[in-house]
């Protein structure tokens, strides 16, 4: 399979926080959800990608294309959707088509209209008084209109109504219809990502804690519950984030250590959702977090 | 070259609805007094173009652009030089234009058709139209003074940021007063740039000359020109060195 993006060993300092040596790609045609609670460096990493970031280490390869010597080459495939408008607030979608349209070769302007009247977005009001849905698909509908094959989103879904999220969500499936694109989507949205995605990367304190298919990471970890007193000896210092109740605990354990344990115990498949909660959970019984800050 | 280009076309398309309303009007007002009165007050229509410059900064921090110009397939450094181009061209498009009125304004003296011709006003009326070397030397020199000075505040905002907006203009006055009485003290005690007043006087009396003063104006623009591209280097060496 052919990589569209692929991070190696990436390294970034930032005050107090690190990104240290994140490593993941993703393959042409799926759909990638980039995980992790806040602070987790998601958008550091996106930051980086986008070569918006200076980077200390590692490389970072789009389309096959260094993203800082081959910077705009790579943009010009690239279609990216931030949390928040990054267009002039105070012009129309028609102004907006104007100011944009010169800087991409493969620019349709036809297509974004017929975009803006898909998504329903009115053409000479100023953005600035769309509703956060609405600017999220002017966004879009900027991407689509060049022809971008790989899509970046940072927190789309964070601040969306149910509606405006399903919406962007089957849009973002239709976009992958074509195999030869490929979306990256940070959020701590789980549900999003168990909707759409095919891979998933988790980032946690700076650091890859999986990355793979979805099927994978949903399949190689478990939520263990029971009595303490039935854990085998040696096992709970494997358990992820172990939390401890007057009448028993509950972790994370990994699909692998659930041989030979005894009928006592209960297992269940663990969501993404709760991953996140376990692994943040790991880091307290830990007594630290080695990013507090970004 | 193409970058810059589209970049100074992006500029001009966000300053746009903030300034042409207002430049339409201070034109016409220093058009119609130029025609008619003073032609030296065509050289004002200049300041009408101001808001083609000054609101792309508080648009850009509002509408987030940091990111729009990590997103957009466009080096940083034609981002900034653009920027500076722009201002450059936006002041000598002005300039231009003035310079067209006031040949007209000249030539056609239309203060001929005004009433009261023997009054004391119109006394100061008809000297006005008689020399349009000194209206010429007017609007170059406003011209070059402005747009050095906003090409020059660009520079400072983009490097120091907008907030510390009024820091950065009283230490740019308290440097050019510094400069300025520093000229002052180099002519008072005989060891000026341009050596004795007798020099000094013999020049501006040169610039009552037409075939003085075009050349003049011409040194003008390309130093304007040249101090907009030299600022913009500097702005965008800076910036290649922070983040987006």
């Amino acid at each position: 399979m052919e990589n569209i993006l692929e991070v190696n060993g990436l390294c970034k300092t930032y005050g107090d926080f690190s990104l240290k040596s994140v490593t993941f790609s993703l393959p042409k045609g799926y759909i990638m959800g980039f995980v992790g609670q806040n602070g987790s460096g998601k958008t550091t990493t996106i930051r980086s990608i986008l070569n918006m970031a200076k980077t200390d280490n590692g490389s970072i390869k789009i389309f096959g294309l260094d993203s800082v010597k081959d910077t705009i080459a790579v943009k010009e495939r690239l279609g990216v959707v931030f949390d928040s408008l990054y267009l002039a607030e105070h012009l129309s979608v028609k102004q907006l088509e104007r100011q944009i349209r010169p800087f991409y070769k493969e620019w349709d302007t036809k297509e974004f209209f017929r975009r803006i009247s898909e998504f329903g977005l009115p053409d000479n009001k100023s953005v600035g008084t769309f509703s956060k849905g609405m600017k999220m698909k002017l966004m879009i509908a900027v991407a689509l209109s060049h022809n971008a094959e790989l899509m970046i989103l940072d927190e789309p879904t964070s601040g969306l109504d149910p509606v405006a999220r399903d919406e962007l969500l089957d849009i973002l499936t239709e976009y992958i219809a074509n195999e030869n694109r490929g979306v990256l989507f940070s959020t701590h949205i789980t549900a999003d990502v168990e909707r759409i995605a095919d891979y998933v990367t988790v980032l946690h304190n700076g650091k890859v804690w999986f990355t793979g298919t979805k099927d994978e990471l949903t399949e190689k970890y478990a939520v263990l519950k029971g009595a303490e007193k039935y854990l085998p000896d040696g096992l709970r210092e494997k358990l992820i984030g172990f939390h401890a109740y007057r009448n028993g605990f509950e972790a994370l354990i990994s699909t692998d250590d659930l041989r030979g344990l005894p009928d006592k115990l209960e297992y269940e498949k663990a969501s993404i959702d709760e991953m996140l909660v376990y692994i943040a959970k790991e880091d307290k019984n830990e007594g630290h977090s080695e990013n507090n800050e970004v | 070259m193409r970058d810059t280009l589209k970049i100074m076309r992006f500029d001009l398309l966000t300053a746009s609805p903030f300034a042409v309303r207002g430049f339409i009007l201070v034109a016409m007002l220093c058009v119609w007094m130029g025609l008619f009165y003073a032609p030296i007050t065509l050289a004002f229509i200049v300041l009408g173009a101001l808001p083609f410059v000054l609101p792309l900064n508080g648009v850009a921090d509002r509408s987030d652009f940091s990111k729009l110009y990590g997103v957009m397939p466009v080096s940083r450094r034609s981002i900034t030089r653009g920027r500076f181009i722009y201002i450059f061209a936006v002041f000598f498009l002005t300039e231009l234009a003035e310079i067209a009125f006031a040949v007209i304004s000249h030539t056609l003296n239309l203060s001929r058709l005004l009433p009261d011709r023997n009054s004391a006003l119109m006394e100061y009326v008809k000297y006005a139209f008689e020399k349009e070397a000194t209206t010429l030397l007017v609007v170059f020199v406003l011209f070059t003074a402005v747009c050095i000075f906003v090409a020059y505040m660009e520079m400072m905002v983009q490097i120091f940021g907008a907030e510390n907006l009024f820091r950065i203009m009283a230490a740019s006055v308290l440097v050019a007063l510094g400069v300025f009485a520093a000229y002052c003290m180099c002519e008072m005690t005989g060891h000026g740039i341009v050596y004795s007043f007798g020099i000094n006087y013999y020049i501006v009396n040169l610039l009552d000359y037409l075939e003085y003063t075009i050349p003049f104006g011409i040194v003008l623009n390309i130093i304007a020109l040249v101090l907009c591209l030299v600022f913009g280097r500097i702005t965008a060496r800076r910036l290649s060195k922070r983040e987006l």
